[in-house]
């Protein structure tokens, strides 16, 4: 269980105020999304989770420990895939559990390795990959460390649209499998309602939505609950709203 | 296709350098019967190759040449040596940085054979002066290309590396010195031919053995074929030298040319 309890945070550089005050429990295999707009403090708060800034105040607690510094038992995926150019695909993923001198390093990378289906790339370097296999080597990577958490920083949104509607039943399968925590970081609304069993949506530092998703899956975009759930999470999110009001005032 | 014209063009290459012998000894050749100008003042090719022959056959060709290897071996790893670790401290720590980095361009702006003179009267004739020179030579270009593959370590590649259970000692071998080696590899491979042009400047300048020398030698007695043979050794040692550092290269940076030739996409 992971449990963020009153976390704030600001930077040097600026008065304002990042993250004020959030407070949230995370279960054990749950997927949970972090949405929201650039800015809203999404990033700024899973760099705290894992471990490479400090709060300024509350506390991060997983399984009962409090969060310190980066460690093993929160695997990263990033945005740009950040796997070693100079490893193949095979070598990047038992990097983690090698480095941690687990004995069967071999046999967790072969695991993740199939897991992913890559099996026939497996000494391909990354730079001849396309942008969609980066991104399942890096999965595959953090998920060979065998890490209790695993955080996702807009992972997908560097692919081309199709790669990142494939990715997104890749990765719930992955999810399935592996039954890992998932905190998944995106701004897109449609895709953390499409992935998480819980989205915990952010505006200016605040949470503003957290509530879990009542649609079995796979599920469907045109769904009615779907486009329902997207639409009132956007709503929360964005301040279209109030335009809107004034545009009907002006007509008028 | 591409294949195709890759081998295409290598063999004009060879051809042009053949051509390039053939050329000068038809022109060595013709000069000798019309009497164009001193014969002299250039030997044939095939002149050059017996005083290769008198050399060897002297027993002193190998004696010069090694002579003249061991110095720019000596100066080569101790300059880049050097270069690496001081670019490293300086790369790491800002406060380095600027203390080292004003007073090594006054003296990088200094071309380093300008201090033979210098080092002769502080150390004297003998080998420490000449290899002091070629540290000289190869430690710019390393620390330059050092500190620049040291700054551009992707933060990400240390950030995934901790969160994979890397300690401090695993991220130096498995990020930052996989990061700028490639790097520190191009600023050798630049070093090489100052280290011997500033080989040449050492030994012309007070010494009694080695390549450069058999040039001043061969100027000061009119042994014009002579000074061509120890240009053609200069020439065929730092290809060597050269070739050796690429195919080290290859080696060790698979990846980068395996990645980029097939890549999928």
């Amino acid at each position: 269980m992971l449990e963020v309890k009153g976390i704030r945070k600001s930077f040097a550089s600026s008065e304002v105020q990042v993250l004020k005050d959030i407070t949230f429990t995370i279960e054990t295999g749950e997927f949970v999304c972090l949405l929201g707009k650039s800015g809203c403090g999404k990033s700024t708060l899973l760099d705290l989770l894992a471990g490479y800034t400090k709060p300024d105040g509350g506390e991060l607690i997983l399984n009962g420990k409090e969060i310190k510094g980066p460690g093993i038992d929160r695997g990263l995926v990033f945005q740009e895939h950040a796997l070693y150019p100079w490893y193949t695909v095979y070598q990047n993923i038992s990097f983690g559990p090698k480095i941690q001198k687990k004995a069967n390093y071999m046999e967790l990378a072969d695991e993740y390795l199939d897991m992913i289906g890559m099996k026939k790339y497996k000494d391909y370097y990354p730079d001849s990959l396309s942008g969609g296999m980066k991104q399942r080597v890096g999965i595959a990577r953090a998920l060979a460390a065998e890490p209790d958490v695993l955080l996702m920083d807009e992972p997908f949104s560097a692919l081309d649209p199709s790669t990142r509607v494939k990715l997104r039943d890749d990765l719930v399968e992955i999810w399935k499998k592996t039954t890992k925590t998932i905190i998944f970081v995106t701004h897109s609304v449609p895709e953390a309602v499409y992935l998480a069993d819980r989205v915990i949506a952010m505006k200016d530092g605040t949470i503003q939505f957290n509530e879990k998703i009542n649609i079995e899956r796979k599920r469907d975009m045109n769904d009615p609950r779907f486009v329902d759930y997207v639409n009132r999470i956007e709503a929360f999110i964005s301040n279209r709203k109030k335009k809107e009001e004034k545009l009907v005032v002006t007509n008028d | 296709m591409k294949h195709h014209k890759r081998k295409r063009y290598k063999v004009i290459s060879v051809v042009s350098l053949i051509m390039f012998f053939v050329i000068w000894q038809i022109y060595a050749v013709l000069n000798a019967k019309m009497g164009w100008i001193n014969e002299a003042f250039l030997p044939a090719p095939t002149e050059v190759l017996v005083t290769f022959q008198k050399f060897f056959e002297e027993g002193t060709l190998f004696d010069h040449i090694g002579i003249s290897m061991i110095r720019i071996l000596k100066g080569f790893f101790v300059g880049s040596i050097v270069g690496v670790v001081v670019g490293y401290i300086m790369a790491k720590l800002p406060v380095f940085e600027s203390i080292l980095q004003p007073v090594i361009n006054i003296l990088g702006a200094i071309p380093p054979y300008a201090f033979m003179p210098l080092l002769i009267i502080w150390f004297g004739v003998g080998e420490f002066a000449k290899i002091v020179m070629i540290v000289l030579a190869t430690f710019i270009p390393v620390l330059a290309s050092t500190i620049q593959g040291v700054k551009s370590i992707d933060p990400l590649h240390i950030r995934s590396a901790r969160t994979l259970g890397c300690n401090e000692l695993q991220l130096f071998h498995h990020v930052i010195v996989k990061t700028s080696l490639p790097y520190i590899m191009a600023g050798m491979k630049t070093s090489i031919s100052l280290c011997f042009s500033a080989l040449v400047v050492a030994e012309m300048i007070g010494s009694d053995t080695g390549l450069g020398f058999i040039i001043v030698d061969g100027r000061n007695w009119f042994k014009v074929a002579n000074m061509f043979m120890a240009m053609t050794s200069i020439a065929i040692l730092q290809t060597v030298f050269q070739t050796i550092l690429t195919m080290i290269e290859r080696k060790l940076f698979k990846w980068k040319k395996e990645g980029l030739s097939s890549a999928i996409e």
